[in-house]
């Protein structure tokens, strides 16, 4: 089956005046993207990673190796009608409100009927700003001109995203929000291939995983052939509160041929209490 | 073509919203209006020196507009990154040069009809006249500028603003002295030196070719068969310099 991605020992090399190698943003990078999954490219600042989605949409040009999107080469235009891409921090002109900008990247899109009032207020109201189609884009926040990115890379209804740090700039809540609309978009058949440097993003939302580091691939595969250790499992035990009780659990495994490896108590993450207190506050 | 029409009136609209641009028409239709005041120099000839230094204003904050207009067009998109989210839709490096280097001329040819209308206003008020002469005059501005937005846009796919809007200034200087040229290869015996002048002759512009002003101050008529020739050249001339900048742009990273 065609896959949505295809990198084969892709390298991009920037050379001085003099022609002289003197940065290697991505050495011999091979990886694929299934069709109908959400992919994480992981790396620290500077890795290699947008360098890797200019180079999928042909905005610069490999020093050698190949690659393919939903089966063309990058510099397919035609093909870019099915591609959508949400870049770190966008720019738009910003003296345009939303439903102005929308029509706009609309008319780009490579459809041959204009795209309608209604798909534009559906796409603001999936991303949250709904209630700003009047605002200029000057005055939106980063959090919003984030929303306002999504927003335009699925105006073509695209069947594969290409996100740059989907979520940077957003709150806590902003960033389960995105989340979640991934997942929905996933469920929708769409092919995510999304860039981040926060792991815990990439954990709660990707399918398959690759990790960059300066410019070369280091782990791929999928998220949880990676993370799950084979033969260990997690158990959340009630009313254990004395170490008695704690011993006795241990002896239990034991006399059944296990071991009890860990025994602390379960805690919530910051950003899972972030999110009860703030909805908490809100139903008030 | 669609596309290359959505990034025109893109491009058209932001550039009215330049307010650099905004003052220079300003500045223009104010120095026009004004020129009916220096006829103290010569009582009788105050027509001619309204049309004289109006035709000189405008090709003067014409050419500005111009080399602001289109020396910023593609650098400010590059270091904006806008052009990242037009360039990841189904368009084309050719429809994105050609829309940009459209909306440019829009903003420059709505800048000549405003002076134009000002200036045309002005002579029928002063003479009661309506001169077919300075029309011509005005199109074959129109068409220089075109010749230097070409330039300038050409330039532009590889250098920065500053030195675009500097390099369409010296352009336009130098269009206009690009006949001394011919002039000084006359002057040389040796081959290698009469060539070379030649050489540059042919390739930089000549803008001289659209200036007709003097003539025009004169009395003179500006034949139509001139007119057409000239604005084949521009024409002509537009078109390499187009085809040049799409062979640096096609090749650019962005």
């Amino acid at each position: 089956m065609e896959k949505a991605v295809e990198v084969r020992n892709l390298s991009k090399h920037y050379r001085n005046v003099m022609g002289q190698k003197v940065f290697k943003s991505l050495d011999r990078v091979s990886l694929d993207v299934e069709k109908g999954e959400i992919f994480g490219l992981l790396g620290p600042n500077g890795s290699g990673k947008t360098t890797l989605l200019k180079l999928l949409l042909g905005l610069i040009f490999p020093t050698s190796g190949t690659a393919t999107v939903l089966g063309k080469s990058p510099r397919d235009v035609a093909s870019k009608k099915r591609i959508g891409y949400l870049p770190e921090n966008p720019y738009y002109y910003d003296f345009l409100n939303p439903l102005e900008l929308l029509n706009f990247y609309g008319s780009l899109s490579g459809s041959d009927s204009p795209v309608t009032k209604d798909r534009m207020h559906l796409l603001l109201e999936k991303v949250g700003l709904s209630g700003f189609t009047k605002m200029r884009i000057r005055n939106f926040s980063k959090g919003m001109l984030q929303r306002m990115g999504l927003a335009i890379s699925l105006i073509n209804d695209p069947e594969l995203l290409l996100l740059d740090e989907p979520t940077i700039g957003l709150d806590p809540i902003g960033t389960v929000d995105i989340q979640n609309f991934l997942l929905q978009l996933k469920s929708e058949g769409k092919t995510i291939f999304l860039c981040s440097h926060i792991l815990s993003q990439v954990q709660d939302s990707c399918d398959s995983i690759a990790i960059i580091h300066k410019g070369n691939l280091v782990r791929k595969g999928r998220l949880k052939d990676l993370l799950i250790a084979k033969d260990e499992l997690s158990v959340v035990v009630k009313g254990l509160n004395t170490s008695e009780g704690r011993e006795r659990l241990r002896a239990s495994a034991r006399q059944s041929g296990y071991e009890v490896v860990d025994i602390s108590e379960k805690k919530d993450s910051l950003r899972d209490l972030f999110i009860k207190l703030i909805n908490e506050e809100a139903k008030k | 073509m669609r596309n290359i029409l959505s990034i025109a009136a893109m491009t058209y609209e932001e550039a009215l919203r330049n307010k650099l641009l905004n003052v220079l028409i300003i500045f223009a239709a104010v120095a026009i209006a004004s020129t009916r005041f220096f006829v103290f120099l010569a009582p009788s000839e105050e027509l001619k020196i309204i049309q004289d230094t109006s035709l000189g204003i405008i090709r003067f904050i014409g050419m500005l507009i111009t080399v602001f207009v289109t020396g910023g067009l593609l650098p400010r998109e590059i270091e904006r990154r806008t052009i990242t989210t037009v360039l990841s839709k189904a368009v084309s490096r050719t429809e994105f040069l050609f829309g940009k280097f459209l909306g440019a001329l829009y903003a420059i040819f709505a800048s000549m009809i405003i002076m134009s209308a000002i200036f045309l206003i002005l002579i029928y008020a002063k003479g009661r006249i309506f001169n077919v002469e300075v029309i011509k005059a005005l199109i074959l501005m129109s068409m220089e500028f075109v010749v230097l937005a070409s330039i300038t846009l050409c330039v532009s796919t590889i250098a920065s603003e500053i030195f675009n809007i500097i390099f369409g200034i010296l352009i336009f200087i130098i269009g206009h002295l690009t006949n001394y040229l011919q002039h000084l290869a006359e002057q040389f015996t040796a081959i290698g030196m009469k060539s070379l002048l030649l050489a540059l002759y042919t390739i930089l512009p000549n803008f001289e070719n659209f200036n007709v002003q003097n003539a025009i101050v004169l009395g003179a008529k500006v034949p139509l068969q001139y007119l057409g020739k000239v604005i084949s050249y521009g024409f002509l001339y537009s078109v390499i310099m187009l085809l040049l900048g799409y062979l640096f742009f096609a090749e650019r990273e962005i």
